[in-house]
């Protein structure tokens, strides 16, 4: 979404949480299995983005990037709050694992490194097809320069609206793969923390393009296990890692705004 | 006599006086302005500099909005624009190239030309994921169309047939200027605003780009409106001539009527 089409959602933790808590709730609650579960959670997620998308992106540049914080807020608040359904702080216990075809239950790490492995397959095949597909082209041009995409008779409101949406329901996957790993999700998993540790990730590995933000993730989520070797004591290493998050997202807008791997200059 | 594919009918447009001026604090740009062009000619729209000719392109193009008045365009049916939303506008067969190069610098030059299709099916992302063939060969057709139209205009020898593939950021000003000339060659535009067409060019290719023009008009059934500083260029180039002073038409005719007028000659070219 920021590499392609210039949007920059600082509220992206929100979709991840509401595919989460839409998983705990298909999994728990409905009892559902593998693909219904993973359908729900894009389809509500995906129906809430577009609702957001539509207020939020008649918005542009600083006042989209606060709309979306506005956006994590809220999520966060009703998360937080709506005891009944989310069960507000204490989170929610026992998600039941996933069964495949309501059979083939999925647990254990090796099961989930498996379901990781082909939904980052599907991801990573599905927006490399988007990127050099003509839509693919029309983001970019939006990215460029609005005001001709629009001389070019291009409808941005809707480009902006379907590039959130899509953005918003892959988060919705992550969502239901961590809910249902961990088994346990309360809202301090999709704070404001989190959606900047999503924006860090994908400036640092760079934007534009499929290697980017997936060498951006390995660096964000390896960091911390690279500490461990130093022998640091936790309370310690916890505040350095995110002055080295920090430092790093520094650097790379002063010397390298593409990020590590990237195409796309801020 | 052709008849009018644009009428612009007791157009006003104010702004205020400053940033943080009182509302009441305005002027007025364009005042009670009236203009209709004549379908398959060249119109140019002289000028000093801050007689709001850009603004009025700006609203024919639906970037501003006007404070009152009324834009009608004649195609196969009359549209008020006013009406219509920006993008929609090009919809109806309005091109527009702008003073400043507005070209997609991370496209490449290829990419910059067929961009310009509208083609709502391979604007849907679902059709790029799941009818991959269709989108091959729609970019195909597209590709040749833009590399036709190319050596239509140029020659097959002219080297942006050769940098179709380099990013159009690698480019300079003027080979810019003529991508966004050939970009209004991609669509079926009735009519097309031309901001500055010779802006920042070497001066050796504005004949070039008169022929473009009227090619526009002779080959391809285009309406050009353009904005120029060059009164050589328009002498060669425009069928029209409309001065604008004090926000309304002070003089029309053609080129040589106007320029060759007095009160255009002391007050706009300074001689």
């Amino acid at each position: 979404m920021v590499g392609l089409s210039n949007l920059l959602s600082i509220g992206q933790a929100a979709f991840y949480g509401i595919g989460a808590y839409v998983t705990a709730l298909a999994l728990k609650t409905l009892g559902l299995s593998f693909f219904p579960s993973v359908i729900l959670a894009i389809v509500i997620t995906l129906l809430f983005a577009i609702i957001v998308g539509y207020i939020s992106l008649k918005m542009e540049g600083d006042y989209f990037i606060l709309a979306t914080l506005g956006i994590q807020i809220i999520v966060f608040t009703i998360l937080n709050n709506w005891i009944a359904v989310t069960m507000g702080p204490y989170g929610i216990p026992g998600i039941p694992s996933p069964k495949l075809f309501g059979y083939i239950e999925i647990k254990g790490i090796e099961s989930f490194l498996m379901v990781s492995t082909a939904f980052s397959a599907i991801t990573i095949f599905f927006f490399h097809r988007l990127i050099k597909s003509p839509f693919g082209r029309d983001l970019k041009g939006l990215r460029d320069d609005s005001i001709s995409m629009i001389a070019l008779g291009k409808n941005i409101t809707k480009l902006k609206i379907q590039s959130f949406v899509i953005s918003s329901s892959f988060a919705a996957i992550s969502g239901f793969i961590y809910a249902s790993y961990i088994s346990y999700i309360d809202p301090t998993s999709y704070n404001l923390d989190e959606s900047i540790f999503i924006i860090s990730a994908v400036l640092i590995g760079g934007t534009g393009n499929i290697k980017g933000p997936i060498i951006g993730a390995i660096f964000v989520v390896a960091l911390p296990e690279l500490l461990r070797f130093v022998g640091l004591p936790d309370s310690i290493a916890a505040n350095m890692r995110m002055i080295i998050y920090g430092l790093t997202l520094v650097i790379i807008m002063r010397y390298r705004s593409q990020g590590l791997a990237g195409v796309y200059k801020f | 006599m052709a008849r009018n594919i644009l009428e612009i009918k007791e157009l006003y447009k104010s702004f205020s006086k400053g940033k943080y001026g009182k509302d009441d604090e305005t002027y007025n740009l364009l005042s009670n302005l009236n203009i209709s062009i004549p379908e398959n000619t060249i119109s140019a729209l002289i000028g000093g500099n801050a007689t709001g000719k850009t603004t009025l392109f700006n609203i024919l193009s639906g970037f501003l909005k006007e404070d009152s008045g009324n834009i009608y365009f004649h195609n196969s049916k009359t549209t008020n624009l006013s009406e219509i939303p920006p993008y929609k506008r090009e919809h109806l067969g309005i091109g527009r190239l702008f003073q400043d190069n507005h070209i997609f610098p991370t496209l490449t030059v290829l990419e910059n030309l067929i961009i310009a299709d509208k083609n709502v099916l391979k604007g849907n992302p679902f059709e790029a994921i799941f009818n991959v063939k269709r989108v091959k060969e729609s970019e195909k057709v597209l590709t040749q169309k833009a590399t036709e139209t190319i050596a239509h205009l140029f020659g097959k020898s002219h080297e942006l047939l050769s940098k179709l593939n380099d990013k159009a950021s690698s480019l300079s000003f003027g080979q810019k200027r003529l991508i966004g000339l050939i970009r209004l060659f991609m669509s079926d535009y009735k009519l097309v605003l031309l901001d500055e067409p010779t802006a920042g060019i070497n001066p050796a290719l504005n004949d070039f780009i008169s022929e473009i023009i009227k090619q526009m008009v002779l080959e391809n059934g285009m309406t050009v409106f353009l904005i120029e500083h060059n009164m050589n260029f328009v002498r060669k180039t425009a069928h029209n001539c409309f001065f604008l002073d004090n926000g309304k038409i002070n003089m029309q005719g053609t080129p040589s009527k106007v320029l060759g007028n007095e009160f255009v000659q002391k007050n706009y070219l300074g001689v």
